[in-house]
């Protein structure tokens, strides 16, 4: 999953920066509302941090602008303002939610997974493809009963993919959600990393799961 | 202090008081006086008709008229007297209702009667009229009439009529007279007050009304406002000046609220900084160096945490007037290289570089710590929101009898005069060139200005259209004033 951080004060960027990439999410961060607002334009986000006092544009105008502009990116806004306008500001200008400063990074990152959760109509956390379960808050997948471990990378490919379960996922979508920009990657790295869950998840005596719809991309389940 | 109430009614009831007692005895006076000299004009009649009827035989006096017909002298409850003196002070004659008694004698020399008042031995309270007379002769009157008369008057001594009326029934006339005007005045006092009393409560009421809208007002309730047209005319400008006093009020609480809540967001961010940081390097294991680097953020938080702390107490003491002024003889241009050695370092990494023009010789008396202080502000500022490899200009030069500091550097954003106006509102922040929320918190050039003020001079900036930002500060000498 793809997260903006658009946060002015260093420390805070930093350690949300860090603490999101240590959790498998790709990051992008900006220290100012100009280039913020220049993100999130330009890329497809699961979820946008927003501080709200920013130099050059402040939070709520990026907030208007990105929900102007029709993106459905779930935003959630981070400010030392408590006041219950404030708030109301913020959720009637479109954010999905609001945490105040101080705030604990480990309800930072709950937030941010509900967010991914909801904006992908998942609403238990725990997401079942036939036999195949994901724990997305345990990261854990079982099929059959049985538990498949997997690589942090494998892990966020398939979660992506059981978001939007029975869609069709082109290639250039698990690119721009699931790996970040600062890791080098080759160009064939989603059909590696295909072939690595193709290779865990389904076993001889399992239907398969994962189906290649050639030049357009990769289908979890079912295919509606 | 006695309520408004109670000192409008003791204000009136004294008035309204001295004015019947006044009146009263204006009144008595003149009803005395009047009743005196009916009194008196009836006791000169009195003794007239009395004079014109005695008459000498030359050695007795004989009454023309019997003993009857004087029984006012004789039988009467306030009797009437008369007594006639000889030239040498001989009783002559005496009515019967003396009784034994005398009147007071004593020779009357104009030809006006003269009254007096008298006690007598029987205990009565008389007025006594005095008046000289010649008595005719008997046998003139027989044979000639006026003309014997005449000869009478000529021939005869003249003797003194000292008629006297009791004043029993006068005095009591005029204590009546006197008690009916202490019953009337005393009546109109009693009235007086209890109606001063009823005006003033309801001449106070609207004031009442505004004391009761008053009570309601607290920190929370600043939007009520006293209503201008129920009060009457006088209240009015009290009440204006009540409402004007709650806008202030109102005024000064919101930029309160405002400042608390900027000093909230200015803590807050910091420790959300801290706490984020901490959270994200414990959440596994790492190597030394990661924990190294966690640390040192961690440090430089608590440093910038610090300086903002530091200048909210400086403000609040300086706000409050607890920040004491200790002058000393301070060579500026010394103490302006002291303040920038502490930023030689990072401006050195950053390429910036120093740019003096001092009077070296510039001595000022004046508080050292306050103009570190600014001058401490004034260079982190500079520095800040200087691009790298740029320069700083400072100047610091004697003018007429104030010193003048130039801290001059290269904005790093495009700045403008409107910009500008606002930089010494606490906790605003040139957003444009802000860099990061922390040291920078809005408060430096606050600070500097309340400082400044402090020591007794002025603190300016300005925009050059090449986009320079000065600061001046206008120090004066404290030694040349006291």
């Amino acid at each position: 999953m793809r997260v903006l951080v658009v946060e002015d004060y260093k420390p805070i960027r930093d350690s949300i920066v860090k603490g999101l990439r240590e959790a498998d999410y790709a990051v992008d961060c900006a220290d100012n509302g100009q280039d913020g607002l220049w993100y999130a334009e330009s890329h497809h986000y699961d979820v946008i941090i927003l501080d709200l006092m920013l130099p050059k544009i402040d939070g709520l105008t990026i907030l208007k602008k990105i929900r102007e502009a029709g993106a459905n990116t779930s935003v959630l806004i981070l400010t030392a303002r408590d006041e219950i306008e404030d708030r109301v500001a913020g959720l009637d200008a479109g954010a999905d939610d609001y945490l105040t400063k101080p705030f604990a990074f480990a309800e930072l990152l709950a937030r941010v997974k509900t967010l991914v959760r909801r904006k992908y109509s998942a609403k238990k956390p725990v997401i079942e493809i036939d036999d195949l379960k994901i724990d997305t808050v345990r990261r854990q997948v079982t099929r059959n009963e049985k538990p498949i471990e997997l690589t942090a990378r494998e892990y966020v490919l398939l979660e992506y993919l059981a978001m939007r379960a029975g869609e069709c996922v082109s290639r250039t979508d698990i690119w721009a959600h699931v790996y970040d920009f600062h890791d080098d990657l080759q160009s064939n790295v989603v059909d590696v990393y295909i072939g690595y869950l193709r290779k865990k998840i389904e076993t001889e005596d399992s239907p398969k799961l994962i189906h290649t719809r050639r030049g357009l991309g990769y289908v979890l389940g079912e295919s509606l | 202090m006695r309520s408004l109430q109670t000192t409008l009614m003791l204000w009136i009831g004294t008035t309204i008081a001295a004015i019947l007692i006044v009146a009263g005895a204006v009144i008595y006076w003149a009803v005395y006086r009047a009743l005196l000299d009916q009194f008196d004009g009836s006791l000169d009649r009195t003794g007239r008709t009395l004079a014109a009827l005695i008459e000498t035989d030359g050695e007795h006096l004989e009454s023309e008229a019997g003993d009857h017909d004087l029984s006012q002298f004789s039988t009467n409850e306030y009797p009437e007297y008369y007594q006639i003196f000889g030239s040498n002070g001989v009783i002559l004659e005496s009515s019967t209702s003396l009784n034994g008694q005398t009147l007071p004698y004593e020779p009357n020399r104009s030809e006006k009667t003269r009254f007096e008042f008298a006690l007598l031995k029987n205990g009565h309270n008389v007025r006594t009229a005095t008046l000289n007379f010649v008595p005719r002769l008997e046998h003139a009157e027989d044979a000639h009439g006026a003309v014997g008369n005449d000869v009478s008057d000529r021939n005869q001594a003249a003797l003194t009529l000292v008629v006297a009326h009791d004043t029993t029934e006068l005095n009591g006339t005029l204590s009546r007279i006197a008690w009916l005007i202490v019953v009337v005045t005393a009546t109109t006092i009693l009235l007086g007050l209890v109606s001063a009393a009823w005006v003033a409560k309801r001449g106070l009421r609207p004031l009442r009304a505004a004391v009761d809208d008053i009570a309601r007002i607290d920190g929370k309730h600043l939007d009520v406002r006293l209503d201008l047209n129920q009060a009457p005319s006088e209240v009015q400008p009290t009440i204006a000046a009540l409402n004007q006093m709650l806008d202030r009020l109102k005024e000064t609480f919101q930029r309160e609220r405002e400042f608390s809540a900027n000093v909230a967001h200015e803590l807050r961010t910091p420790l959300a900084g801290l706490k984020s940081t901490i959270e994200v390097a414990v959440s596994q294991e790492r190597n030394t160096n990661e924990y190294m680097h966690s640390f040192n953020e961690c440090l430089t938080i608590c440093d910038e945490t610090e300086t903002i702390i530091a200048n909210l107490f400086t403000l609040s003491r300086v706000d409050s007037g607890k920040c004491a002024v200790t002058n000393e003889h301070v060579v500026l241009p010394q103490l302006i290289r002291d303040t920038w050695s502490s930023f030689a370092q990072t401006a050195d990494t950053r390429s910036i570089s120093l740019h003096l023009e001092m009077d070296e010789s510039l001595e000022f008396e004046t508080d050292p710590e306050k103009m570190r202080l600014v001058l401490r502000n004034l260079f982190d500022n500079a520095i800040s929101y200087s691009p790298n490899g740029t320069n700083i200009y400072t100047a610091c030069n004697q003018q007429a009898d104030l010193a003048v500091i130039q801290i001059t550097n290269t904005a790093s954003s495009k700045l403008n005069n409107a910009d500008i106006s606002h930089v010494f509102e606490r906790f605003w922040r040139g957003d444009k060139s802000r860099s990061q929320t922390g040291q920078h918190s809005g408060l430096g050039l606050a600070l500097c200005r309340s400082l400044i003020e402090l020591l007794g001079g002025s603190i300016d900036v300005s925009v050059s259209s090449d986009n320079r930002f000065t600061a001046s500060v206008n120090l004066p000498n404290k030694s040349s004033k006291s």
